[in-house]
Parts: structure tokens; sequence; C-alpha cells
């Protein structure tokens, strides 16, 4: 079985001297900084009312900034080691499927069958509660 | 078959006390780099990011099949949200800072920075409560339509993880004296261990931020 | 005449022999002092929320059993309707099931629909998976990697007080009124979201199962990568850790959006929510008032990205199981031992990806059909690999025809009937005729059933005499075997023609309405007779089960002179104090059966050091441990 000795505390993977860990708490508090910032610009942006689609790939883009800013430092992942890295990116591609497949099974038989989703929803009068809605199907409905 | 020697029972080598040890509870197993809990804080993790997932990808699939769906700010109060997602990163930042101390052995300032983020905990969940109840003043419940479907889901599921978090951190808050004196660098994992399930709750209000009220 | 060994025990050499006795003298004395000690654990810790895997192994499999039996009665219940259409049941059966269900002793339709979706769901959760992962993974995987106990004892202990009260909660549900859930084991919207009060009882329960399983799998990951003795690198680890490894990933990543969609569901039933519920929806002639605006195939999308990886954890230990039992009964190495470790991982990862050929009749576009049915065409490689390599490692064996290996060898073929006939459901156009019909039942029966279960049975008679002290009764072991194999395929090859024909499945008549059963109608009544027959077979188990636990020949620790480290534990490991005397170091890989040069026995254990020379059943035991030293005079 192989023992790697790691340099300074192989019990933690990590450094416990006080410098270091001083040297860590700056890091953490840059990265507050920076994930105030953006989300001050994530907020800011959306006071635009851009179109959906733009708006969703600035947040997206903002978003994962922040989140890997909070993975990498809070969470240590960028140090961490290659069995979490592993564990991880085998999530993210199943994460990536379940994003993908009803969305997709979706558009597809829309492309292939146009109006084939014959009973569109209707919570565009978002303000009315619960009534009973007609019974006619909508065939005239646009995909958003 | 075999001829040979009857059973031999298993008895403790060192004196027999009813917990069994296990090895790398508290220290790293070499080859992995890792001691048990923090691979399998990781590991639920990952389930976790599954769980949120299928909410995504219901939020994904009912969005972008209805007709029409209402922008963020339409429905919802975005200065509270905004407060609370400053809230949970700044929560974030005192969970960590509460482990970086732990490592300097500074238990007070440790069970400190533990306090603060129990503290952030409650503010986000009242700050939620006072969001929920304002929709059913206006009469918007989960059933009214599915963008509050969604909200109320995701935002109630998210709550509850939250709520998990802050029990924890009581936990360790009542245990730590105790804890730390008895063991120190158990003590210190655990808080590290449930840090880590912190910064993934803070992490999904980072993508759920933007996608409920934002967009 | 070999020389002479002496072995030095605390300060003094002596002969082999007398090392033995003296070392047993002072294993007595020690264990005495212990008993002593253990009647102080309190026997609720000790045995209703025990942390110890064996016995947490133990109360999952006791459980497990019982739930099989149930689910099995469920079925066969069903089986009566199926053969005789609107008889009545025998008067005590009548008695038993009351009027609500069955007025006249005649089965009503809604009966019919709950027993059907709880026979699927009480087999699929807790029978099948809690005793293939939480029974046998729980009890070997430990002692097969040479750890004290599971990483998370506690956890353990929680994993299993989730699984008993989830499955008494699901079994409950058929006291409420309506009975329990009828909806499929799949429970698919919008019916499900009307239904009877038993489907919320059905996900809360699931709620429950789900978590336990969550925290078991959280365990088993942790345990493989972290408590492996010295020595147990990965690509020496039983085939059946790595099974269990893949199925714990399997069951941490798939499990998730089930519990997210069966939050949403809850959500459409109790809290008037849409989120599977479309617009416009008229039942019975009355408009839902509910908002609308759902999608029922939502649901669909997200149970079946849980429930296709879940008959991969169906499948996965099983073949675990087999593996160590024909590498055993063979005497010589499984053959492609890598090939079957990088095909298990391969299918674990591919199972995630092939979902929705569970709804190629969903109304699908093309780009997505030709996605699945080319992942699921790939899917086939690896089982075909296993199954393989497998096949192979008979050829050239002395196999022994103990009553575990009669159980692994009709897994082969049974498995590859199962296997084989999912290939025509996998593709799209051959799934348009057979979809939803009685050759669906067919193919995952033959899997589940004649594979999974036989592996089963193949498990507890081979691990029995580790778990006990004690071997199952061989004659017994036979007649269950052979009755079993025979009524088993009597009940499930007729079901191939029943759907190549055209009957579907779910039908309360069998299909007796429809012109196209005529001709296969007919196999109703010899299935359901050959389902009750092997009923019948199950007793002589049932009852070598449990006579042999108290009566049975007792045998010694490695009994089926086996490789793998749970067999130098000693037998039946006591509870709550460790498994092995000393942790054991692992030299070599785990099938080093009939090594060439190694004239001494055809096995030599995973854990007997290499200068070795004695062979390791005399005493070796303890040389193994290292308990003891040795040198020669």
């Amino acid at each position: 079985m192989t023992e790697h000795a790691e340099h300074a505390d192989h019990h933690h993977g990590h450094d416990d001297s006080p410098e270091a860990v001083k040297k860590e708490i700056r890091k953490y508090l840059y990265v507050f900084y920076a994930l105030a910032v953006l989300t001050g610009v994530t907020v800011w942006i959306s006071t635009f009312h851009l179109p959906i689609h733009t708006a969703v790939i600035i947040a997206l883009v903002v978003a994962v900034t922040k989140g890997s800013l909070v993975a990498a430092f809070f969470m240590h992942l960028i140090s961490e080691r290659k069995l979490i890295y592993a564990v991880l990116v085998l999530t993210v591609f199943f994460f990536g499927m379940l994003m993908w497949g009803p969305w997709h099974h979706r558009y597809d038989a829309e492309r292939e069958w146009p109006g084939y989703d014959l009973h569109a929803a209707k919570p565009g009068a978002a303000a009315e509660p619960a009534e009973q809605h007609p019974q006619q199907p909508d065939k005239s409905h646009k995909s958003h | 078959m075999t001829a040979h020697a009857e059973s031999l029972h298993a008895v403790e080598g060192h004196d027999a006390h009813h917990e069994i040890e296990i090895p790398y509870t508290v220290h790293a197993r070499p080859d992995t780099g890792l001691y048990n809990g923090k691979l399998g804080i990781w590991l639920f993790l990952a389930s976790e990011v599954m769980l949120f997932g299928a909410l995504f990808s219901t939020l994904i699939l009912l969005r972008t099949s209805a007709p029409t769906w209402p922008r963020g700010w339409e429905e919802l109060n975005i200065t509270l949200a905004t407060i609370n997602t400053f809230n949970l990163i700044a929560s974030s930042v005192t969970v960590v800072l509460a482990w970086a101390n732990l490592r300097l052995g500074n238990l007070k300032r440790g069970k400190l920075f533990l306090g603060i983020t129990l503290l952030c905990g409650f503010i986000f969940m009242g700050i939620k409560a006072v969001e929920y109840a304002s929709k059913f003043q206006h009469h918007h419940y989960p059933s009214t339509n599915n963008f509050f479907a969604t909200y109320f889901v995701m935002t109630g599921l998210h709550g509850l993880h939250v709520l998990g978090g802050m029990v924890v951190f009581t936990y360790l808050l009542l245990t730590a004296d105790k804890w730390y004196a008895k063991n120190r660098d158990q003590f210190t994992n655990r808080v590290e261990v449930t840090g880590l399930y912190w910064h993934f709750v803070d992490l999904v209000w980072i993508f759920l931020f933007p996608t409920l009220y934002l967009l | 005449m070999p020389p002479k060994r002496q072995v030095r025990v605390g300060t003094q050499w002596m002969y082999a022999r007398d090392a033995q006795r003296a070392l047993e003298e002072a294993i007595r004395v020690a264990e005495e002092e212990h008993r002593e000690r253990e009647h102080q654990i309190p026997f609720i810790r000790k045995y209703v929320f025990s942390t110890d895997h064996k016995w947490i192994g133990i109360q999952y499999a006791i459980t497990a059993l019982t739930f099989l039996l149930i689910g099995f009665s469920l079925m066969l219940l069903m089986r009566w309707q199926l053969a005789f259409p609107g008889k009545p049941f025998p008067h005590f059966i009548a008695q038993f099931l009351g009027q609500s269900n069955a007025p006249g002793g005649v089965m009503l339709p809604e009966f019919y629909n709950q027993l059907g979706a709880m026979h699927g769901t009480i087999m699929v959760f807790l029978a099948i998976v809690p005793l293939a992962v939480g029974a046998f993974g729980n009890y070997v995987v430990p002692l097969q990697i040479g750890a004290p106990d599971m990483a998370f004892p506690k956890l353990n202990m929680m994993s299993y007080w989730c699984y008993l009260p989830g499955g008494l909660l699901m079994l409950s549900s058929f006291l409420f009124t309506g009975g329990a859930a009828n909806s499929g084991w799949t429970s698919y919207p919008p019916l499900s979201i009307i239904a009877t009060q038993g489907q919320t009882i059905w996900i809360l329960g699931m709620v429950l199962l789900i978590t336990s399983s969550l925290l078991g799998s959280v365990n088993f990951i942790v345990t493989i990568f972290q408590l492996r003795a010295k020595g147990l690198t990965f690509m020496r680890l039983p085939f059946f850790v790595w099974a269990q490894l893949v199925t714990s990933f399997l069951l941490l990543l798939a499990f998730p959006p089930l519990e997210a969609a069966a939050i949403l569901q809850l959500m459409d039933r109790v809290a008037g929510t849409s989120f599977f519920l479309p617009s416009g929806l008229v039942i019975s002639g009355t408009p839902l008032t509910n908002a609308g605006g759902g999608n029922p195939l939502l649901w669909q999308h997200l149970f079946w990205f849980l429930a296709h990886p879940e008959v991969y954890v169906l499948i996965l230990p099983g073949m675990g199981i087999i593996s160590e039992v024909i590498a055993n009964n063979t005497r010589k190495p499984l053959w492609g031992y890598k090939s079957l470790v990088g095909a298990g991982v391969f299918l674990g990862f591919m199972s995630f990806v092939v979902w929705a050929h569970h709804m190629f009749m969903t109304g699908m576009g093309t780009v997505i059909s030709a996605f699945f049915q080319t992942t699921t065409m790939i899917i086939s490689i690896p089982s075909v690999i296993i199954l393989t390599a497998l096949i192979i490692s008979l050829w050239g064996a002395s196999i022994r025809f103990t009553v575990p290996m009669l159980f692994a060898l009709a897994f082969l073929p049974m498995f590859g009937i199962g296997g084989l006939t999912g290939l025509p459901l996998g593709l799209a156009a051959a799934d348009i005729h057979l979809h939803d019909t009685y050759y669906v039942i067919g193919h995952f029966h033959y899997v589940v059933a004649p594979g999974t279960i036989f592996a089963m049975f193949a498990g507890i008679y081979y691990w029995f005499p580790k778990a006990t002290g004690r071997q199952m009764n061989e004659k017994l072991g036979k007649i269950h075997f052979w009755l079993s194999l025979i009524c088993i395929n009597c009940v499930f090859m007729p079901m191939f023609y029943q759907g190549l024909a055209g009957v579907s499945r779910r039908l309360y008549d069998g299909g007796a309405q429809y012109a196209h059963a005529k001709n296969v109608i007919g196999s109703n009544v010899f299935i359901s007779s050959a389902a009750w027959l092997l009923l019948v077979a199950q007793v002589p188990f049932i009852f070598n089960f449990f006579y042999s636990m108290f009566k049975g020949k007792r045998v010694g620790a490695n009994h089926w002179d086996a490789t793998t480290l749970e067999w130098a534990a000693t037998t039946s490991p006591p509870l709550g104090h460790g498994n092995f005397v000393v942790i054991p170091t692992v030299y070599r890989g785990p099938y080093e059966y009939s090594v060439p040069g190694y004239d001494a026995a055809d096995f030599l254990p995973q854990n007997v050091p290499d200068d070795t020379a004695l062979p390791p059943a005399s005493g070796g035991g303890m040389l193994a441990h290292g308990a003891v030293a040795q040198r020669e005079d």
C-alpha cells in the first residue's frame, strides 16, 4: 500500500501552522468580497429586465462563477483529493443528463409534431387563485 | 472438506469495551488522503446535487413548455432575497472561520463564529417566513400556478436544509466544550464536515436566487 | 517426511500441535472472562438498535425474506383471479381478504390493482434490494475487506430503522379506506394523483426507504474505500465487493431524483399543485380544478431516472454472489477478473443514460429515441461480458455440485434468457408491439426471479455456515433447487408467448376480453398452478433455514475451503467486538485456487503469508493471523 508523505501534515492533508491558517483566513475574506460584488452585479443586471434568453445566460455565468468560488475556496475543492474530484465529475455528468433529458424529450417531440402539446399551461393570470379553467384545448399556444 | 481446528472466537486484543475502533475516523488514510467523515459528506453532497437537480430539471421543463410564465420581479421580493443572499454567503465565511480558529486551537473564537453562523441561519429563516407570509396574504399558494408551485417547493426544500444545518450547529455549540476537550481533532473534523454541508446549502441558494427571483 | 516445525508462543518455542492447544486454552480463558463482560451489553442495544454490521445484516435478512414471502403471496392471490376469472376464492382466503376486497369471495378489480402495485413495490424496494445490499452487503463486505465493522456503525443502525418503519408503513396502506396504492409500482400520474389514500402512504413509505438507502450507500462506499485491510488493493478485491461498490454509487446518485419526484407527487395530491397534471383534465365527466400546466411525462422521466439504475442494483450484488460461489466451487480463479471489474463499472455508468427506453411509447422524437436505443444496445455489452466470463470460468473446472453451486449454475442460463429477451424491448420498433405486454413481465422476471433470487438463495446457502457455524441440509437444498427451477420456468416462459400475442399487463381479466388473447389465455391456469407449486417448493427451504440454525451439522470457520477474507474470521463472529483476532494482511488476489506449485491444498487464502508452506487448514488459521511466528528446527 503506498504511503505518500504529505509535505506538512499528512494527517489532515493541510497545514495547521498559525501562519498558514492566517493566510487562509485572508483568502476567505477576499473570496467573500468577490462574492458580495458578484451578488450586487447580478441583482443590478436583473434590473435591466433583459429578454429571457440573455438574462439566463448572464445569470448562469455569474452563478457558476460564484459557485466555483465557494466550492474551490470555502469547500477547499481546489486542494482536494482526486477521489472527490472523480465523484463530483461523475455527479456533474449525471446532473447534466437529468437537466437535458426531460427538456429535450419535449423539444424533440415538439419539433417533430408541432403543437402536439395540446393543453398548454395558463399560469399567465398569476395573481388569481386556482379556479375552474375552460376545457377547450389551446392549439395556438407559443412555446416559451 | 476441512479437517481443522474448532472455532476461534474473536477477542479484543486490548481491554474490551463496547465501542469498536474504526480506523481513519479522525486521521486521514494515507492512500486516499481522506478521513471517513470527509469522504462521507462529499458523497452525501453528491446525492444532494442530484436531489436539487431533479427540481431544477422540473423547473426547466415546466417553464420552457409554458406559454406564459411571470418574470421573477413581477411576483417576488428581490430585496429580501438579496439580503438573504448576502446573509448566507456571510455565514459561509463565518463557518470556515470557525473551523480555521479551531485548527489554531482557539475554541472560544471557534464557538463565536459557529454562533454567528447559527444566527445567520435564524435570520435566513426569518426572512423566508416573512416572504412566505406575504405570499399567503396575497393568496399566492403552491396550488395557484406552477410558478408558485416551483417557487415554494424549491425554496421550501432549501429551507428545510437550512434548518437541518442549524440543528447540527446547535448540537455542535452545545457539545463543543466537552468534545474539544475529549478529542480536539475529531471535533474540528466535525465542524469541517458540517461546514462543507453548509457551504453546499449556500451553493444551492446561489443558483436558486437568480433562477427564481431574477429571471 | 517434512521437517518438524516449531512455533513460538509468547516466549516459548513448541511444536505446532502443542502451540495450537496452548493458544486454544488461552482463548478459552479469555472467552470466559469476556462472556462476563458481554452480558453487560443491554439486550436493546445488542439486538434491537445494534450497531454491529453482522447483526444488522441478519436483521435485514429476516425482514427482507419476510417481505419477499409477503410480496410473493400477493401475486399468488392475483394468479387465482387470472386463472379463474370471477371465481370466488377458497373460503378461508375469502374470509381473510374480507368483503371490501373480495365480496362474495370474488376479487374486486380495485383490489387486483392494489395487489399488482404492492407486489412490485414490495419485491423491488422491500425485499430484493434490502436482501441483496442490506443483508448480504452489510454482513459480508466488512468481513471480505478485513474491516472491524462498517465506517459508520450508527448510521448503519439508522438505515435499518428507516427501512423497517418504511416497510411497515407501506404494508399498513392496505388498511386505509380505498386500500393500498393501486397505480402500479410505477405510480404514473395523472392516475396516481387522483388515486385513493394508499398512494399518499406509498409516497411517505418511499421517502423513508430512500433515506435508508441513502445512508446505507454512503456507508458502503466509505467503508470500501477507507477500511480495506493492508495489502488489499482494489484489484485484489473479491468481485462481490466491486459489485456492492458500484451498486452503492447507483443508489447514491439515482435515488434522489425519485425522492424529489415523490415530494412533487405528494404536493400534487395534498397541496393542490399541478406538477404532473396537465391543463384541461377531465375525470369521469368532471373537470379537475387544479391550475394545470403540469407534465405527466416529467414524473416518468424522474421515476425512470432512478428505476433504471435500480434494476442494476437488483442484479449486480447477485452477480457478485454468483462469482464468489463459482470461483469457490470450480476450484480455479475466475476467468477474466479484470474484464468483470471493468464491465461492472461500465455497466454502472451506462445505467444512468438509458432510462428513457421505458418511455419509447410516450411520443418520442427520432433524435432522442435514437439516443436511448443506442445507449441501451451498448449497455447489453458489459452484461454479456460478465456472463461470458462466468461461463468460461467453468471451463476445465473441478465442479463441486454443492447447493450454492446449483443455484449459481442455473443463474447463468436464466440470466441469459432474461437479458436476451430484453433486447427487442430496447429497440423502439419492436417495443411498439411488446411494450406493456406480458412479454415485458416475462423478461424482467427472468432476470430477477431465476436470476437475482436464485443468486440470493446461493448466497444464503453459501454464507449460512459463516453466520451460524452450521450447515444447511444438502438434500433439502437440492429439493428446493430443482422444484424451484422447474416451477419458475413454468411460470414465466409462457408469458413471452402471451406478450407476443399482444396480451397487455395489469389486466384484471388476464386479457379475456380481447380476441388476440384467445389462443394464449389458456396458459393462465398452467402459470398459476406452477406459481402455487413454487410456493410449496419454498417450504423445504424455510424449514431448512430455521431448523439448521439450531440443529444443523456444525462446521468449521472455513467450511467451503474458500480464499476470501470472511472465511479467515471465526465462525459466527460474535457481535460487538470486531471480526478478526488480528486484522488480516492480504498478500494475493481473491481467487487463488489450485495454485501451480502449491501442493498443500487446492486453495490459498488471501491472508496467508507467502512464506507459509503449511496448508491453510491445519493451524494455518492462527499462523495466517500472524498470531504466531514460525521456524524450522
